[in-house]
């Protein structure tokens, strides 16, 4: 019974115990590249839902394209803030954004990784929360 | 076994362990079909959603819609949470650009953790975009109704301008109050008392 009790007690503190840093975490990415005109190639997202620690809000997140093959260089091309007096979520601990319905212009004929990023509000840190595979950008017009 | 067999099998058995690799983790797809339609900047080809389903236990890696010999699109899934289930991928809301009046088949080949190469998982019959959309056809067009308006304006300008000359000479002819020019209400003397 004293053992028992010991466990329960043991299991609530640690369960009392603030979450460690990085508790946010986001379903997976999938991204792809597809030509919308001569020279114009977008990055089109699925869409996505971040789950952020319970209490919390979501402070931001970035899509940041990955080049491959080249210098490796590292773009954001979405940079997402929530409202400053009510960030979402207004309740719960998810958030499925939305992406821009046009997508996200990108160079043709380039190889890229996306990968997710973002920080609730008790991270003091951003996370990465998902990356895609390689995907490479059409160079022309089929 | 001869020096030259050793090759030849060798290579034979790089082909069993292809074919052995496509046969366990072949990605399957529900039906492909799609269409080409033309916008004023040119030609796109619009693709219905589908759904693909990695071989059971495998992941979906990747895919791509390939029109004709080009690829026009190549989706990778994530890296850590690759999906394993059925999975339907949205499709870029304006479709892909293509060549107006060319004809294309689009197939969609897909690749899942079992596969060594990626494969056609559906393809559709051949279709053929339209001719551009008719800009400068428009143009001749658009002018012409803008003419017939100020035709029709013009017309409607001469009528007020007789109709004014008319009071004007009634006026000069001193005959003083004009009667009730339509409606109910009534233009108030405009003569000389």
């Amino acid at each position: 019974m004293r053992r028992s009790l010991g466990s329960f007690v043991v299991l609530a503190l640690i369960a009392a115990v603030p979450r460690p840093a990085g508790a946010i975490f986001a379903s997976p990415v999938q991204a792809g590249c597809y030509i919308a005109a001569q020279n114009d190639c977008r990055v089109h997202v699925d869409p996505f839902t971040i789950n952020i620690a319970s209490g919390k809000k979501l402070a931001l997140f970035d899509l940041v394209l990955i080049q491959i093959g080249g210098t490796g260089a590292q773009t954001v091309i979405y940079d997402w803030r929530p409202d400053q007096s009510n960030p979402a979520p207004a309740s719960g601990t998810t958030y499925s954004p939305t992406v821009p319905s046009q997508d996200l212009g990108v160079s043709c004929g380039s190889s890229y990784e996306l990968s997710l990023q973002g920080r609730d509000t008790g991270d003091s840190s951003t996370f990465n929360l998902g990356l895609t595979g390689t995907f490479t950008c059409p160079s022309g017009l089929p | 076994m001869t020096r030259r067999a050793r090759p030849l099998a060798g290579l034979l058995g790089v082909l069993a362990l292809l074919l052995a690799a496509r046969a366990e983790g072949v990605v399957t797809a529900s039906p492909i079909a799609a269409g080409c339609y033309a916008l004023p900047r040119g030609c796109r080809v619009h693709v219905d959603p589908f759904t693909l389903q990695p071989a059971s236990g495998w992941h979906l890696r990747s895919f791509q819609v390939v029109l004709g010999r080009a690829q026009v699109y190549d989706l990778h899934t994530d890296q850590d949470n690759p999906p394993s289930a059925a999975y339907t991928p949205t499709m870029p809301k304006l479709g892909f650009a293509a060549r107006c009046e060319t004809s294309y088949s689009a197939k969609v080949v897909a690749m899942d953790s079992g596969d060594l190469i990626p494969a056609t998982v559906g393809q559709t019959e051949p279709f053929t975009c339209p001719t551009a959309v008719p800009e400068s056809d428009a143009a001749p067009l658009g002018a012409i109704a803008a003419l017939a308006l100020l035709a029709r304006g013009a017309r409607a300008n001469r009528g007020f301008a007789s109709a004014c000359t008319r009071l004007h000479r009634r006026w000069l002819s001193g005959r003083g109050h004009v009667k009730r020019m339509g409606g109910s209400g009534s233009l108030v003397s405009a003569g000389p008392r």
